[in-house]
């Protein structure tokens, strides 16, 4: 029981939910800050599901640039939504 | 300590900040809203600066060893309970 | 005695019906109170934008009539995309009805809605830069965040 693979797979669950869920508000109601938020959660998503994929593929591939790329580009579109659309 | 391990530690050093400031600004929403969402996410960005940390130190990159990755279930379950909580109370319907 | 209004639990509909405490609120007050309340919860529901404002006005405003997506693009020298979503919201609020064409069309007739969009015109008249911050009030953004991580899909 790969404990750690199935605790990713369920935060590229959660992060792709939050992302689909701002995605959604986003589409109604055009705010920037929606915009950058779901942004950042799809990057998350993407940084779990690299990290799943990683673990799985164990000695074979070394994807830490591209988790790390994933999970930093997450964050400055968060923080750049944070940063400059809330008022 | 080699330059790729020293690249590691910088990025994720990089990684816990921004995470750690995320969480930041969640606590000041937390704040300004009083809606306890956002305190749920401070709290989880706060154990992802965290996760990062653990993974960093260990030297585990995946944190497949250092158990790291319980740090990013509790941050994740979090989350899930965060937005659980948004949608579970009906409010009483209005007279419209 | 008189209890504290509680946003989260009254309605605006409540004060109608409201314990000895109405006995010392005049009865237009209260009802010029209710109205506002019922504008702003309006405000904050379905029109999202200063965008949404604009295209409400102008499609309200007699003779009522269908628009098409690109007449409005036109008057109202926004973007299709914004419009799309300002129509989109308008629709699933029932404050527009989609025509068989693919035209829009004010949804009047329905009373309590025409009152309240000849309220916010009014009032827009009266006191635009108070209607445009009520649109555009800080912290409704961080509000408006937060609810959208609403599982099912109710009106903030």
């Amino acid at each position: 029981m790969n404990w750690p693979v199935l605790i990713y797979l369920l935060c590229v669950a959660t992060s792709a939910l939050c992302a689909g869920l701002l995605a959604r508000a986003y589409f109604r109601a055009r705010t920037r800050l929606l915009l950058w938020t779901a942004v950042g959660f799809a990057f998350f998503a993407l940084n779990n599901l690299l990290l799943a994929i990683d673990l799985l593929l164990l000695p074979a591939v070394d994807l830490s640039l591209w988790r790390q790329a994933a999970a930093g580009l997450g964050l400055l579109a968060l923080l750049y939504g944070f940063i400059w659309e809330v008022r | 300590m080699t330059g790729y391990a020293a690249m590691t530690f910088l990025i994720a050093g990089a990684l816990g900040a921004g995470y750690a400031i995320s969480g930041a600004f969640f606590l000041r929403f937390w704040v300004r809203t009083r809606d306890r969402f956002f305190g749920a996410l401070a709290a989880a960005f706060a154990l992802m600066a965290a996760n990062q940390v653990v993974a960093a130190y260990t030297q585990t990159p995946r944190g497949e060893d250092s158990r790291a990755y319980l740090l990013r279930l509790a941050a994740f379950l979090l989350i899930i309970l965060a937005v659980l909580g948004k949608s579970a109370p009906a409010k009483p319907p209005r007279s419209e | 005695m008189a209890r504290a209004f509680d946003p989260g639990v009254d309605s605006p509909g409540c004060f109608r019906h409201g314990p000895a405490s109405s006995a010392t609120v005049s009865p237009r007050v209260a009802i010029a109170v209710t109205e506002m309340l019922e504008l702003l919860s309006f405000i904050r529901r379905s029109v999202r934008s200063v965008w949404a404002l604009e295209l409400l006005l102008l499609i309200r405003r007699p003779p009522v009539r269908t628009w098409s997506t690109g007449e409005l693009v036109v008057e109202l020298r926004a973007s299709e995309a914004v419009v799309n979503g300002v129509l989109g919201g308008f629709v699933r609020d029932g404050v527009v009805a989609p025509e068989a064409e693919g035209g829009f069309r004010f949804a009047s007739g329905v009373a309590a809605l025409d009152e309240i969009c000849e309220a916010l015109a009014e009032t827009y008249r009266e006191r635009p830069t108070a209607v445009i911050k009520a649109i555009a009030a800080p912290d409704d953004q961080l509000t408006t965040l937060a609810a959208a991580f609403r599982l099912r899909d109710p009106p903030p």
